[in-house]
């Protein structure tokens, strides 16, 4: 199976969500995953693009798919995105352009002005489904040295992961994530508010709106005895974890609390170096927790 | 929010434009797609606020110095120049836009993001911008700005009576 890799700009170099791309890439590799990095890619025109243009965001989009489909010979390929948002974007373009009519037209049209072309070879994965389901949990247990015993993980899936296309999961009640917590050595912590929004950009724009959304996400993981939470999004991270300071300030009740990529999670787990899943980048440090919990192995 | 979404609904069918077009609701919806899938009637209202976004920022109807429209029109500029989003650059343009003085408060926060290696201070570019801008001018010229209708529910339903009250028997 061959798979191209897409940042997306908030996971890429420099962005909010670097980490996750560290964290990923070096626990693909730990795993024989191979994610070369699709050359020139632009941005996928999520959320905020759209609400300004539909049809020239599917353009965005389409233009990532044209560029995966002649990079891999114009064979089939696999574009795998850590950003749920990049994720779902990719997918609306893709059935825009083949549900056809007069937008499908445009869109092919527009990409035959710009000398590029898609014949629907390429399959927009997530990075949760391809490890889960590809890679598969009995080697990534292998691939485990240091068991996570003890740890309780809150997954928290967030909202563009199972929605609106339910592609890999459950859209009510998501199991991927605790499948892999398991598989991890830790212990999934069963909680009602895996796909609750976490605010997306609204903790930037409206912060009494978008703090109160992430408070409801910390309250609830802590009142569960979650040591951690996890998420699968570059947004979902920042809100939990950037932005924790300020939604204490706001709801000083709420007790410190780390909130991780995935990807970092399962780094640890795989003994990986902390400098190369992107663990000092954390705001919220995720070391002490893991003292506390197995017995000084960070120390 | 001043409307429910069930509000803004109703305010659609009943004919309120301008009302609806210059809410503060249409702004707070984060595009979760929650309503979405839970809908009996299989609305996809989440589309229906993107068109009723789009709708405001075509007319300039959005309101004034509210930082959600602001950010949405900064990150369609940057990414039309670009062809990536730059978090700074983007953030930076909207909290100018829509008041400095109302969020200096969250300059604090950057400026941690920016010692943890989280925020670029320069923009990031795609190679080919000619290509994406042939791209995006043609697309514009065949369909015109923002004109993608709101997609019709993945099944013909009747138009509800009673909006968002599902009728006997649908679960």
């Amino acid at each position: 199976m061959s798979y191209l890799y897409y940042p997306g700009c908030c996971c890429a170099l420099k962005a909010t969500g670097r980490a996750y791309q560290e964290s990923l890439l070096a626990v693909a590799k730990r795993v024989g995953l191979s994610l070369p990095e699709l050359p020139d890619w632009n941005c996928c025109g999520a959320t905020m693009y759209m609400a300004v243009d539909e049809t020239r965001s599917w353009g965005l989009s389409l233009r990532n798919l044209a560029l995966a489909e002649r990079h891999s010979g114009n064979g089939g390929v696999d574009l795998v995105t850590p950003c749920p948002a990049c994720y779902v974007v990719m997918k609306k373009a893709q059935k825009a352009f083949t549900d056809g009519g007069a937008t499908g037209e445009a869109l092919a049209g527009a990409l035959a002005d710009a000398g590029l072309s898609y014949r629907g070879q390429v399959r927009v994965r997530h990075p949760l489904d391809v490890l889960v389901n590809d890679v598969g949990l009995a080697r990534i247990r292998e691939a485990v040295k240091r068991p996570l015993s003890g740890l309780r993980v809150a997954s928290y899936y967030g909202c563009l992961l199972t929605r609106p296309f339910a592609t890999f999961d459950d859209p009510a009640n998501p199991q991927s994530l605790d499948r892999l917590v398991e598989a991890l050595g830790a212990e999934p912590v069963d909680w009602p508010l895996k796909t609750r929004c976490c605010g997306g950009s609204l903790t930037g724009t409206v912060e009494e709106v978008g703090l109160r959304l992430a408070y409801i996400l910390l309250k609830e993981a802590q009142r569960r005895n979650a040591d951690v939470v996890i998420t699968a999004c570059p947004f979902c991270e920042c809100n939990l974890e950037c932005f924790q300071r300020k939604v204490r300030k706001e709801y000083p009740e709420l007790a410190s609390l780390p909130a991780v990529f995935f990807t970092q999670l399962m780094g640890v787990a795989f003994g990986l170096e902390s400098k190369d899943l992107g663990l000092q980048r954390l705001l919220v440090p995720l070391e002490p927790v893991l003292e506390h919990r197995l017995g000084g192995v960070y120390a | 929010m001043d409307y429910t979404p069930r509000k803004i609904v109703a305010m659609v069918r009943a004919g309120l434009r301008d009302d609806v077009l210059s809410c503060f609701t249409i702004w707070l919806c984060a595009s979760c797609y929650a309503c979405t899938v839970a809908c009996p009637q299989k609305i996809p209202i989440t589309e229906v606020m993107y068109a009723l976004k789009r709708k405001a920022i075509e007319e300039g109807v959005y309101p004034r110095r509210f930082p959600v429209p602001i950010l949405a029109r900064e990150f369609f500029r940057v990414v039309e120049k670009r062809g990536r989003n730059s978090e700074g650059e983007v953030t930076l343009r909207m909290y100018l836009k829509a008041g400095p003085w109302r969020h200096v408060g969250k300059a604090g926060l950057g400026v941690k993001m920016y010692l943890k290696g989280r925020l670029g201070i320069v923009p990031d570019s795609i190679r080919d911008r000619q290509e994406l801008s042939r791209l995006l001018s043609s697309l514009k010229k065949r369909l015109g700005h923002g004109r993608a209708t709101v997609p019709q529910p993945a099944a013909p339903t009747p138009a509800p009576e009673v909006c968002c009250q599902p009728k006997g028997g649908v679960a």
